[in-house]
Formats: structure tokens, sequence, C-alpha cells
């Protein structure tokens, strides 16, 4: 794969001398703009839907698109750190999702309901 | 350097056109239009990909001057020679569609499960990276785990249709809430983000390009990780007969062991049977077998071992802890009145005695 730095790609392809996966023209771009729509359509979700359980399905989107970005840049540089911090996204992700269906499976049993906009006096 | 998309005009225009498509797939309560929505959203997408894919090849510069304005005047131009990677854009269409019909299903059962494949598809887009232990990681534990207690509380939580009511969505499932600002603000920060890396990416360098493609010295042998891992270049090494059985890896004179990441040599001696060289035994060096490299999922636990033990010990506090709060969350008691439990056992078909009455049949202290 010596032959990509006489091709003058420049510093945006992904190198990937001795890595397995052929990546044929595929950018750090690229990927990036995959996360970024994923960050905002997740964003979307959350400010638009007022059931409680999809509001935190959104996050979990955001998160994916986090650890998408992590995971290319890890690539982008040939560092593995990337691809550690992206298990610790998915601990947290995980963390997140039980103490976050637990308060869920609370309030619903409170109010039967899923609608946040029912705990809205909460606001202070 | 180039930039990766020469006119943001036309990215605008794009997005524009996605955001639409989101929003004519919200959920509302009349003039469903889900599948205009996801063709819009589609194309927008086709849009972006060709912007990407191609705008870089000649024919565009020729057909269409306006195509791409180099952002960067003095750059040289991305010409690919090679059709980018199909499965990307596969990847990508159904990561994003998955997504964007995740957030405007009423149904929550289904979109749970355009997340799984949002979640699928991600899990490809990483494959493509060679980043196997990830890509499985994310499908065993977000698919695997995350996904089916999501399911589980969607389940107890939501009404199922019967069959007087084949739809039975909520109030709060079919009304979206203030969806234009939502989108407005959401592919604003699409479109900012989306430029900006367009722009910034061209001057973000990775590291020491220049010397990974030119000095062999430098390029990525996974040297360190089998080093950490010697009985595995051992055994390869055995496999191709390079070395003997009895010979083992030796060690310099530092006690480090003799293995050479960047011209791909290992140093071997006759061993002693206990892991240690015999007394006067000569090193010689040999090649790494043709092929022979770390794995993705050994480099990436040599890298989460060594580089971040801490965090990790930090990783199982949080579980821990999101293991202890989810209990005492759930396990708190809500109260039901004795009329109430009456209702629910009516409803269920069962005929307890009211309460109030003593010892009537199949009422529960």
């Amino acid at each position: 794969m010596l032959e990509l730095a006489d091709a003058g790609l420049g510093a945006g392809v992904l190198a990937q001398a001795d890595f397995p996966a052929g990546l044929h023209g595929l950018t750090l771009a690229h990927y990036l703009f995959v996360s970024a729509a994923m960050f905002g359509i997740g964003m979307i979700g959350f400010l638009t839907r007022r059931n409680l359980i999809i509001m935190f399905l959104c996050t979990e989107l955001m998160f994916q698109a986090a650890g998408l970005a992590l995971v290319v840049f890890g690539r982008y540089h040939l560092d593995f750190s990337g691809q550690t911090f992206l298990i610790f996204v998915l601990t947290v992700a995980a963390a997140e999702a039980s103490m976050a269906l637990a308060l869920v499976v609370l309030l619903f049993r409170r109010s039967e309901s899923l609608d946040a906009s029912v705990w809205q006096r909460l606001r202070g | 350097m180039e930039a990766v998309v020469g006119n943001p005009f036309l990215l605008y225009l794009l997005f524009t056109l996605g955001a639409v498509g989101v929003f004519l797939a919200m959920p509302r309560e009349r003039l469903r239009a889900e599948i205009i929505g996801l063709l819009l959203g589609s194309a927008a997408f086709g849009g972006v990909a060709v912007l990407l894919g191609y705008q870089g090849m000649v024919w565009s510069s020729e057909a269409f001057p306006w195509f791409r304005l180099p952002l960067d005047a003095s750059g040289d131009q991305y010409v690919p020679t090679v059709l980018p990677n199909p499965y990307f854009y596969l990847f990508g269409l159904v990561a994003l569609l998955g997504a964007v019909r995740m957030i405007t299903h009423p149904r929550p059962v289904y979109a749970a499960l355009h997340f799984i494949l949002t979640i699928i598809a991600t899990a490809g887009l990483v494959l493509l990276l060679a980043a196997e232990f990830m890509a499985f990681a994310l499908i065993i534990i977000y698919a695997g785990a995350i996904l089916i207690t999501y399911l589980f509380v969607i389940m107890l939580a939501t009404q199922a249709p019967t069959q007087e009511e084949p739809e039975n969505l909520r109030s709060y499932d079919i009304r979206a809430n203030a969806p234009v600002s939502s989108i407005l603000v959401g592919f604003l920060m699409i479109g900012a983000l989306s430029v900006l890396v367009a722009k910034g990416v061209p001057r973000l360098e990775p590291r020491n390009t220049t010397e990974y493609f030119t000095d062999p010295a430098r390029r990525y042998t996974g040297g360190e990780v089998v080093r950490a891992i010697p009985q595995r270049l051992e055994k390869a090494l055995r496999n191709e007969d390079i070395i003997q059985p009895e010979e083992i890896i030796a060690r310099g004179e530092d006690g480090g062991l003799l293995i050479d990441g960047g011209e791909r040599t290992a140093g071997v001696v006759v061993g002693d049977g206990d892991g240690d060289a015999i007394e006067g035994g000569v090193v010689r060096f040999v090649s790494w077998p043709d092929g022979f490299a770390p794995t993705n999922t050994e480099s990436v636990g040599y890298n989460l071992i060594k580089g971040h033990p801490g965090a990790i010990e930090i990783a199982g506090v949080i579980l821990l802890m999101a293991m202890l709060g989810a209990v005492v969350l759930a396990r708190k008691q809500i109260q039901i009145d004795d009329e109430a439990k009456y209702e629910q056992a009516r409803a269920l078909g069962y005929a307890p005695a009211r309460p109030g009455e003593a010892g009537g049949e199949g009422s529960d202290a």
C-alpha cells in the first residue's frame, strides 16, 4: 500500500498500510459526516419525541455517533485508544440505560404514562 | 491540502432537503407522509454521497466547474483513482435511515427495532475500519443487551394493539413536540458540523504520516503488542518451521525480549524447557512469518490494559453503582389500594371478593 503516498492523496485519506481492509478512497470526512448526521438526528429525536423511553433511545443514538467518531479518529491516527475509548462509552451507555430505565419504570408506575410533559411541574 | 467538499452551498441545499424529509416523516395525527419523507431523506443522503465520492473526479471539474470551488486555492485537488468503497455508502444509508425511522416511528417497539438496525449498520461501518472487536462488541452489547432491556421496558409500559383498536397509539407518541424548531436547530448543527469537517479535516495531520509511508521502521507492525505476547509469535514461527520446537525467543542484555517490530525480526535461542535460555546459547535472528500481525482484539486489549488500567477500575465502579442504583430505584414500593386491585383483577377475568368482604374466594390479603 506504499503507493498511496505516491498518489498524493494527502492527509485526508485514512492511512491504511498494514491494515487488512481496503478503504478505497474513503476519507476521515466521510465517516465524520455520517457521525455528525447521526448525532444531529439523535438530538432532533430527543427534542421532538415526548415518549420517555424513545428520548433515552435517542441519547443512545448520540452515543453511537460519538463512538463512530472515536473509532475513525483512532484509525486516522493509527492508535487503538479510540477503540479503547469506545469500550468505556459502551460501559457508560450500559450504566445510563440501567439507571434511565429504572427511573422510567418508577415514573410510569406513578403516572401511568410515558409522556415527558406529565412531569413538567418538576420545573423549579 | 484539499478541501473535502469544495462548495458548501450544495451541502446546505442537501441538508435542507434532508430536513424537509425528516419533518415529513415526523409522526402526526393526520396526513402521514413517512414514505415521502424517507425518500427525500435518502435523496439527500445520495446527494451527499455523490458529493463526497465523485466530486473530486475529473468529470465534475470539467462538466460542472461550479461543482467544487476549492476553499484553499493553493491546495492540491483530491482525485481518487478508484471508486469509493460501496459498502460504506450502503452501511451509511442504512444507519441514517434507520436512525430517522427510529425517531419518527410512532410505535416504541418499532423504534427500538430500527435502532437495532442502525447499530448493525454502524457495526458494518466500524468493520470497514478493521475494528472487528468493536464491531462485534457493538452488536453483542448494544443490540444484544442494552436494546433488549429497552424492549422489556417498552413492552412493560406500552399498550399492545387490540382487535378493536389496531392502532391504539398514545397521544404522546402521535404528536411530535415542536418539530419545526427542533429540526431547524438539529439540521443547523449538522450543517455547521459538516462544513467544519469539510474545511477542517484537511488541516488535521495524522501522526507521522510522511514517515509512516516512507520509513519502514515507523510503519505500524504491532511490535509493542507482540512483545507483550511472545508466545503467539513463537507459535507462529514453529508452525512455519522457522524455528525448532525447543527454541524460544531470546532476551537481550537489558532483559527485554529481542523482538523488532520495525524490521519484523526476532532473536531466538535454544531453551532449557522451563522458558529460560540454556547457558551459553547462541542467539540467531529470524524474520516473522509473512502476514503475522497482532489481531485487532489483541491490540485493543493491550491498549486497554497498558494504557488505561485506572479507567477500567473506574468503569467497574460506575457499573456497580448503576446496578445498585437501579435496584434501589426499582425496589421502591408503590402503594395500590384494595379498590384498584379489585378493578385490575376484574379486568383480567377473575372474580375476587370485593374489598371488605371477609373470606371471599381468591382474595389475597
